[in-house]
């Protein structure tokens, strides 16, 4: 395809005016989003719930350091028949329902998420489709096929035009994405003006505390827990660190019936 | 004097932990008269966990033997408790007490009374303890020090001389540092 | 000594968690109170840690100062109101301090900072049982604090309460399994209990310890004497015996080499430390053919 050459107004009016709007709002919605957010309020009884897994977890992963009765003392603690901590979690703990429908706490978190991401975006994708329509922003410097044209060429209905000419719409979003690492320069990790991770919040399902999870970790914990069984790691360490060799007896044969 | 002046600094080291050390008197088994205990140095101990018994051992091991090349013998022990206000003598320096008191029948035990010090302090800091049949006593008040060491002692604390002390849990965490402290010998030596 | 010396010294201190109180006041006084604005936002940090230097040492009014200018900067802040109840126990007035404990817990009842210093006010007091209570309650809900599980050990054994410290120390070995510092202090608390059950327990601790830090003395220490304790005393046969007589005499080897490597020749004449050892060595070793 044969060079074409942009008005050099369009460079002035519109190529620069998108980057500086996207900065702007970037940096306009993680502020409103710091005004607008809640303190989140952790309970008690999740603060003491997730100790207690992470405990349960440990033992499970570095049991084998402490002496024998020690770890059945501990493991009978957690999943005995009648008053183990996890045996008692499992069955009392309700699960919550959390659908988002009937949670007004929710409900809202969801609301302003909405509001301070997508809307914007919207809107002014809109708004820049509108104003800048009908002409071509700016050129790729990659090459692309042909099934991106209709995608990035809105408003420019040339058959013959090569695919790395975009419209100002596409320059917008592909700004949006670009734009991402210099809000980490500027305000620092965890900005809210970077979408990507609201978006991959809202894929990944209901987030990391989510209603039957409760029931269902305390579950799984259970059962791992139960089926863990106790090597003592200890098991010969003198002979090891004195240089001498380990006596099969204290390694080869471990109790089968743990 | 430099049993004092030693005593005072280590417990001046670590006014957040309970400290303990044992004291070194002449052996008086060669002289006659058995009436004064003369203490003529002082080692301080630990100052991390008074109440767990094989690092004491070895730490009384090696002074035993060190006591034995010089004819000394230890006749005393030391505690001063974590807490500002807890003067009482309690359970590990009773153990201690009793343990030293079967090798060396006249040891005593000195409890630090923590609110005494500091360089203004005109009595001696600690109170005696003795074993009787019926446990540890207070000891009638003897004068145990002159005001010359009290002194020395005092000028001691203010230049914070007790940073340099070394007891022997610093010995154990770095086995070139030296519990006999030869260098506070020496400043105590050409303060007099 | 430049301002950005005593910057870096008092950033040390805070990162070694290290409670030199007249250290820290003597940095602010002389250096960073003139070059304050020129730390930035870390001036609050920095004011924090003098704060708790100052209560260390007993200087209220430079505690004050600091306090009132954090309040005025961050009002309402948890951790201000955390400060105040720090001073307010420093000065002795425990009712006020706990009065600041109980609005921080009403507001947040998670926040273990109040809690814990609930407990250390009952340290303050001397009224060591009432602390382990509490502290065992604040530890059936928060079971991984470890600090606090640490803490929770030494009042034990303040108390002598052996068994209780060891089960501590369990909580800890497991959080950390490679810190040697653990299985040391185990090793020595199931010594102190004493039995040959705990004795042999004590001995596999203090090889494991020695295994993760060869330079570790009181492991060396530890083992030697284990080892011999129970070669001459607890042994139930010749084949047991022997094998700990071997490893004493393995840790005494280690420990004479590094006394040697370490101290100076004045130093082991005059302790007579390697004497010791090898005397030790000798006592295990009666009758084997060496």
């Amino acid at each position: 395809m044969a060079e074409l050459l942009l008005d050099s107004d369009i460079r002035l009016w519109v190529f620069l005016p998108i980057v500086i709007i996207t900065f702007l709002v970037g940096i306009i919605r993680h502020y409103v989003t710091i005004l607008l957010s809640s303190d989140k309020k952790t309970e008690l009884e999740q603060v003491k719930d997730s100790h207690a897994l992470i405990r349960s977890r440990i033992l499970r992963e570095n049991g084998k350091f402490i002496p024998k009765h020690s770890f059945l003392t501990r493991k009978s603690f957690f999943n005995h028949e009648q008053n183990g901590y996890l045996t008692k979690a499992k069955t009392e703990r309700e699960a919550p329902v959390k659908n988002p429908m009937t949670d007004p706490s929710m409900m809202t978190d969801m609301l302003k998420g909405n509001v301070t991401n997508m809307l914007p975006m919207i809107v002014i994708g809109g708004w820049i489709n509108w104003a800048f329509s009908g002409f071509l922003t700016t050129k790729v410097p990659f090459p692309l096929t042909f099934r991106f044209k209709p995608m990035l060429q809105r408003g420019v209905e040339l058959i013959s035009l090569d695919a790395s000419w975009v419209s100002s719409a596409s320059w917008y979003f592909l700004n949006v994405f670009g734009l991402r690492s210099m809000y980490t320069l500027i305000l620092g990790q965890d900005n809210a003006a970077d979408q990507t991770k609201a978006m991959q919040e809202q894929f990944s399902g209901a987030g990391m505390a989510g209603p039957q999870d409760p029931q269902k970790a305390f579950k799984a914990e259970w059962e791992a827990l139960e089926i863990c069984n106790h090597q003592w790691a200890l098991q010969g360490v003198e002979e090891d660190v004195t240089g001498q060799i380990i006596p099969p007896e204290t390694i080869y044969i471990k109790d089968k019936f743990a | 004097m430099k049993a004092y002046s030693k005593l005072l600094l280590h417990a001046a080291k670590y006014p957040h932990c309970a400290v303990n050390g044992v004291l070194l008197a002449e052996d008086s088994k060669s002289s006659k008269e058995k009436k004064q205990i003369r203490f003529v140095d002082c080692i301080p101990l630990f100052h991390l966990s008074l109440s767990l018994a094989p690092m004491l051992e070895a730490a009384l091991l090696q002074i035993d033997s060190y006591c034995k090349s010089k004819g000394f013998v230890i006749g005393g022990y030391y505690q001063a408790n974590e807490h500002l206000s807890d003067n009482q003598i309690n359970n590990v320096a009773k153990h201690i007490g009793r343990k030293i008191q079967e090798y060396y029948p006249e040891a005593c035990v000195f409890m630090i009374d923590n609110n005494r010090i500091n360089p203004m302090s005109v009595n001696e800091v600690y109170r005696v303890y003795t074993l009787k049949e019926s446990g540890f006593k207070e000891a009638e008040k003897r004068q145990t020090v002159d005001e010359n060491t009290l002194q020395t002692a005092a000028v001691l604390l203010e230049k914070e001389q007790y940073r340099h002390i070394v007891d022997f849990d610093n010995h154990l965490d770095d086995v070139s540092k030296d519990w006999r402290n030869t260098k506070i010998n020496e400043i105590i030596e050409s303060c007099l | 000594m430049s301002w950005e010396d005593a910057r870096d010294a008092l950033r040390k201190i805070r990162e070694d968690q290290a409670r030199d109180g007249s250290r820290v006041i003597q940095l602010w006084k002389h250096i960073l109170a003139n070059y304050a604005h020129k730390l930035g936002d870390e001036v609050w940090t920095v004011q924090e840690q003098v704060t708790v230097a100052a209560l260390d040492c007993q200087n209220f009014d430079l505690a004050n100062e600091c306090i009132t200018s954090l309040n005025r900067k961050f009002p309402n802040s948890m951790r201000v109101l955390r400060l105040f109840g720090m001073y307010f126990e420093a000065i002795g007035r425990y009712e006020k301090a706990t009065e600041q404990y109980t609005k921080i817990l009403e507001e947040d009842p998670t926040n273990m900072f109040a809690r814990k210093r609930q407990i250390a006010i009952l340290k303050e007091k001397n009224d060591i049982p009432e602390a382990i209570e509490k502290l065992n309650k604040y530890l059936e809900m928060f079971m991984t604090d470890f600090d606090g599980w640490m803490e929770l050990c030494d009042l034990y054994l303040q108390l002598q309460d052996y068994t209780k410290a060891a089960f501590c120390l369990e909580e800890l070995i497991m959080s950390n399994p490679h810190n040697h510092l653990y299985h040391q202090k185990y090793a020595e608390v199931k010594y102190t209990q004493g039995g040959s059950e705990n004795l042999e327990l004590a001995r596999s601790y203090f090889a494991q310890a020695c295994k993760l830090n060869p330079n570790n003395m009181r492991a060396q220490f530890g083992l030697l004497l284990t080892a011999s304790n129970i070669a001459t005393g607890y042994s139930k046969n010749q084949k047991e015996k022997n094998s700990n007589s071997k490893y004493a005499v393995w840790a005494a080897e280690q420990i004479i080499d590094k006394y040697q490597s370490t101290q100076t020749e004045e130093q082991l004449q005059d302790t007579k430390v390697l004497e010791l050892i090898k005397k030790m060595q000798e006592n295990l070793v009666p009758s084997s053919d060496s």
